[in-house]
Protein backbone atom coordinates (compact mmCIF):
# COMPACT_ATOMS: atom_id res chain seq x y z
CA UNK A 1 0.00 0.00 0.00
CA UNK A 2 2.58 2.22 0.63
CA UNK A 3 4.00 1.82 -2.42
CA UNK A 4 0.85 2.94 -4.34
CA UNK A 5 1.24 6.01 -1.90
CA UNK A 6 4.41 6.46 -3.16
CA UNK A 7 3.46 5.97 -7.08
CA UNK A 8 0.42 8.29 -6.52
CA UNK A 9 2.31 11.37 -4.80
CA UNK A 10 5.59 11.65 -6.45
CA UNK A 11 4.56 10.63 -9.72
CA UNK A 12 1.86 13.39 -9.92
CA UNK A 13 4.34 15.72 -8.48
CA UNK A 14 6.92 14.67 -11.17
CA UNK A 15 4.24 14.64 -13.49
CA UNK A 16 3.47 18.67 -12.81
CA UNK A 17 7.20 19.21 -12.13
CA UNK A 18 7.48 17.74 -16.28
CA UNK A 19 4.99 20.42 -17.59
CA UNK A 20 6.00 23.35 -15.50
CA UNK A 21 9.65 22.71 -16.70
CA UNK A 22 9.29 21.47 -20.50
CA UNK A 23 8.76 23.41 -23.28
CA UNK A 24 7.68 20.45 -25.51
CA UNK A 25 4.30 20.08 -25.58
CA UNK A 26 4.93 16.36 -26.35
CA UNK A 27 5.76 16.39 -22.79
CA UNK A 28 2.47 17.75 -21.87
CA UNK A 29 0.85 14.30 -20.65
CA UNK A 30 -2.62 14.98 -19.92
CA UNK A 31 -2.00 17.31 -17.52
CA UNK A 32 -3.91 20.21 -18.38
CA UNK A 33 -6.59 17.86 -17.82
CA UNK A 34 -6.04 17.36 -14.54
CA UNK A 35 -4.87 20.59 -13.50
CA UNK A 36 -7.66 22.29 -15.58
CA UNK A 37 -10.55 24.85 -13.83
CA UNK A 38 -10.11 27.25 -10.70
CA UNK A 39 -9.49 24.17 -8.55
CA UNK A 40 -7.44 21.20 -9.53
CA UNK A 41 -9.83 19.09 -7.81
CA UNK A 42 -8.91 15.67 -10.03
CA UNK A 43 -5.50 16.74 -8.70
CA UNK A 44 -5.73 17.44 -5.58
CA UNK A 45 -7.90 13.87 -5.64
CA UNK A 46 -4.73 12.14 -6.58
CA UNK A 47 -2.54 13.51 -4.36
CA UNK A 48 -4.48 13.20 -1.05
CA UNK A 49 -6.03 9.47 -1.85
CA UNK A 50 -1.74 8.81 -2.01
CA UNK A 51 -1.40 10.11 1.40
CA UNK A 52 -4.81 8.36 2.60
CA UNK A 53 -3.21 5.48 1.66
CA UNK A 54 0.28 5.97 3.08
CA UNK A 55 -1.40 6.39 6.48
CA UNK A 56 -4.08 3.25 6.05
CA UNK A 57 -0.29 1.63 5.36
CA UNK A 58 0.68 2.08 8.73
CA UNK A 59 -1.99 -0.42 10.37
CA UNK A 60 0.26 -3.24 9.18
CA UNK A 61 4.17 -3.65 8.93
CA UNK A 62 7.03 -1.58 10.05
CA UNK A 63 6.11 1.80 10.40
CA UNK A 64 9.10 4.00 10.92
CA UNK A 65 10.24 3.72 7.51
CA UNK A 66 6.87 4.52 6.34
CA UNK A 67 6.13 7.24 8.67
CA UNK A 68 9.57 8.81 6.96
CA UNK A 69 7.86 8.59 3.83
CA UNK A 70 4.72 9.81 4.68
CA UNK A 71 6.80 13.10 6.14
CA UNK A 72 8.49 13.48 2.69
CA UNK A 73 4.76 13.15 0.61
CA UNK A 74 3.29 15.51 3.32
CA UNK A 75 5.57 18.53 2.77
CA UNK A 76 4.84 19.09 -0.63
CA UNK A 77 1.35 17.97 -0.96
CA UNK A 78 0.26 20.77 1.23
CA UNK A 79 2.55 23.38 -0.98
CA UNK A 80 0.74 22.08 -4.11
CA UNK A 81 -2.55 22.23 -2.23
CA UNK A 82 -1.85 25.93 -0.64
CA UNK A 83 -0.78 26.41 -4.22
CA UNK A 84 -3.74 25.97 -6.23
CA UNK A 85 -5.99 26.64 -3.22
CA UNK A 86 -4.95 30.08 -2.58
CA UNK A 87 -1.27 30.84 -3.35
CA UNK A 88 -1.87 31.74 -6.63
CA UNK A 89 -4.57 33.74 -6.16
CA UNK A 90 -4.96 37.87 -7.71
CA UNK A 91 -5.27 40.62 -5.78
CA UNK A 92 -9.05 42.02 -5.61
CA UNK A 93 -9.16 44.26 -8.79
CA UNK A 94 -12.05 46.03 -10.67
CA UNK A 95 -12.63 45.68 -14.21
CA UNK A 96 -13.17 49.01 -15.97
CA UNK A 97 -14.91 47.90 -19.09
CA UNK A 98 -17.55 45.35 -19.32
CA UNK A 99 -19.70 43.74 -22.17
CA UNK A 100 -21.04 46.35 -24.26
CA UNK A 101 -18.40 48.91 -24.00
CA UNK A 102 -16.43 50.46 -26.69
CA UNK A 103 -12.80 49.08 -26.61
CA UNK A 104 -10.70 52.07 -26.07
CA UNK A 105 -8.47 53.21 -28.30
CA UNK A 106 -4.47 52.55 -28.97
CA UNK A 107 -1.43 52.84 -30.22
CA UNK A 108 1.15 50.06 -29.70
CA UNK A 109 4.41 48.66 -31.14
CA UNK A 110 4.13 45.42 -32.48
CA UNK A 111 6.81 42.56 -32.01
CA UNK A 112 8.44 43.92 -35.27
CA UNK A 113 8.30 47.60 -33.94
CA UNK A 114 5.86 48.62 -36.62
CA UNK A 115 2.97 51.01 -34.63
CA UNK A 116 -0.27 49.37 -34.90
CA UNK A 117 -3.66 51.81 -33.85
CA UNK A 118 -7.37 51.28 -33.37
CA UNK A 119 -9.51 54.05 -32.66
CA UNK A 120 -12.32 53.63 -30.44
CA UNK A 121 -15.74 52.26 -32.17
CA UNK A 122 -13.09 52.23 -35.46
CA UNK A 123 -14.94 49.23 -37.63
CA UNK A 124 -12.89 46.35 -38.54
CA UNK A 125 -12.95 42.64 -38.55
CA UNK A 126 -13.53 41.44 -34.74
CA UNK A 127 -10.75 40.57 -32.79
CA UNK A 128 -9.41 39.09 -29.65
CA UNK A 129 -7.22 40.47 -27.33
CA UNK A 130 -5.44 38.39 -24.99
CA UNK A 131 -3.27 40.37 -22.88
CA UNK A 132 -1.11 38.09 -20.78
CA UNK A 133 1.73 38.64 -18.09
CA UNK A 134 4.80 38.69 -20.34
CA UNK A 135 8.21 37.41 -19.36
CA UNK A 136 8.95 36.63 -15.58
CA UNK B 1 -0.55 42.01 -25.11
CA UNK B 2 2.16 42.65 -22.22
CA UNK B 3 4.36 45.42 -20.82
CA UNK B 4 7.25 43.32 -22.38
CA UNK B 5 9.34 45.37 -25.23
CA UNK B 6 8.83 44.31 -29.11
CA UNK B 7 11.86 42.63 -29.00
CA UNK B 8 11.18 39.97 -26.20
CA UNK B 9 7.56 39.56 -27.89
CA UNK B 10 9.20 38.77 -31.09
CA UNK B 11 11.46 36.34 -29.65
CA UNK B 12 8.28 34.38 -27.80
CA UNK B 13 6.52 34.51 -31.05
CA UNK B 14 9.39 32.76 -32.96
CA UNK B 15 9.43 30.29 -29.80
CA UNK B 16 5.99 29.39 -30.03
CA UNK B 17 6.02 29.60 -34.05
CA UNK B 18 3.26 31.70 -33.93
CA UNK B 19 1.28 34.18 -36.26
CA UNK B 20 -0.02 36.09 -34.05
CA UNK B 21 0.46 39.85 -33.36
CA UNK B 22 1.92 40.45 -29.98
CA UNK B 23 1.33 44.11 -29.03
CA UNK B 24 3.66 45.79 -26.72
CA UNK B 25 1.87 48.46 -23.78
CA UNK B 26 4.90 49.14 -21.94
CA UNK B 27 3.79 51.96 -19.74
CA UNK B 28 0.75 50.44 -19.51
CA UNK B 29 -2.05 52.50 -21.01
CA UNK B 30 -4.11 50.46 -22.06
CA UNK B 31 -3.66 48.41 -19.04
CA UNK B 32 -5.16 51.21 -17.02
CA UNK B 33 -7.90 51.98 -19.53
CA UNK B 34 -9.25 48.30 -19.01
CA UNK B 35 -8.39 48.32 -15.30
CA UNK B 36 -6.33 45.51 -15.53
CA UNK B 37 -2.89 46.61 -14.53
CA UNK B 38 -1.63 44.20 -11.95
CA UNK B 39 0.85 46.77 -9.74
CA UNK B 40 4.20 45.22 -9.02
CA UNK B 41 3.13 41.41 -10.29
CA UNK B 42 6.05 40.41 -11.80
CA UNK B 43 9.10 39.60 -9.22
CA UNK B 44 11.02 42.25 -9.76
CA UNK B 45 8.17 44.37 -8.81
CA UNK B 46 7.40 45.63 -12.67
CA UNK B 47 3.52 46.42 -13.33
CA UNK B 48 2.23 43.84 -15.73
CA UNK B 49 -1.50 42.54 -16.73
CA UNK B 50 -4.07 40.42 -15.05
CA UNK B 51 -4.26 38.04 -17.57
CA UNK B 52 -7.29 38.80 -19.29
CA UNK B 53 -8.96 37.70 -22.76
CA UNK B 54 -11.41 40.42 -24.43
CA UNK B 55 -13.40 39.76 -27.68
CA UNK B 56 -14.17 42.68 -30.00
CA UNK B 57 -16.85 42.74 -32.59
CA UNK B 58 -16.51 44.35 -35.94
CA UNK B 59 -17.70 48.01 -34.45
CA UNK B 60 -15.19 48.16 -32.00
CA UNK B 61 -17.49 47.29 -29.01
CA UNK B 62 -16.48 44.22 -26.31
CA UNK B 63 -18.71 41.51 -26.34
CA UNK B 64 -17.27 38.82 -24.16
CA UNK B 65 -13.98 39.19 -21.27
CA UNK B 66 -12.58 36.23 -19.44
CA UNK B 67 -10.77 36.74 -16.61
CA UNK B 68 -9.49 34.60 -13.47
CA UNK B 69 -8.66 35.27 -10.05
CA UNK B 70 -5.85 33.14 -10.66
CA UNK B 71 -3.23 32.96 -12.38
CA UNK B 72 -3.16 29.55 -13.25
CA UNK B 73 -6.25 29.85 -15.26
CA UNK B 74 -6.57 31.31 -18.84
CA UNK B 75 -9.55 30.95 -20.81
CA UNK B 76 -9.56 27.71 -22.45
CA UNK B 77 -9.73 27.63 -26.52
CA UNK B 78 -13.06 25.84 -26.21
CA UNK B 79 -14.30 29.04 -24.33
CA UNK B 80 -12.84 31.73 -26.67
CA UNK B 81 -14.63 29.51 -30.01
CA UNK B 82 -17.71 29.44 -28.43
CA UNK B 83 -17.92 33.31 -28.16
CA UNK B 84 -16.65 33.95 -31.09
CA UNK B 85 -19.41 31.40 -32.55
CA UNK B 86 -21.69 33.29 -30.41
CA UNK B 87 -20.64 36.65 -31.89
CA UNK B 88 -20.96 34.96 -35.77
CA UNK B 89 -24.48 34.14 -34.59
CA UNK B 90 -25.79 37.14 -33.22
CA UNK B 91 -23.87 39.91 -35.19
Amino acid sequence: MIWFSILLVFGTLALIGVNLTSESPDLHLGASLIIRGRIPWILLAVLWGGIALGVASLSRGRKLPKLGVLLLEVAPVAFVSWYVILGSVLPAHALAIEVGNPFPAYALHDQDGALRERAALEKRPPALYIFYRGHW
Amino acid sequence: MSVDPPAASRRIRDRLNSRLTFLADQEGVLLDQLGIRHRGGRNDGVDIAYPTAVLVDADGVVRWIFQSDTYRERARAEEIFAAIEELRETG
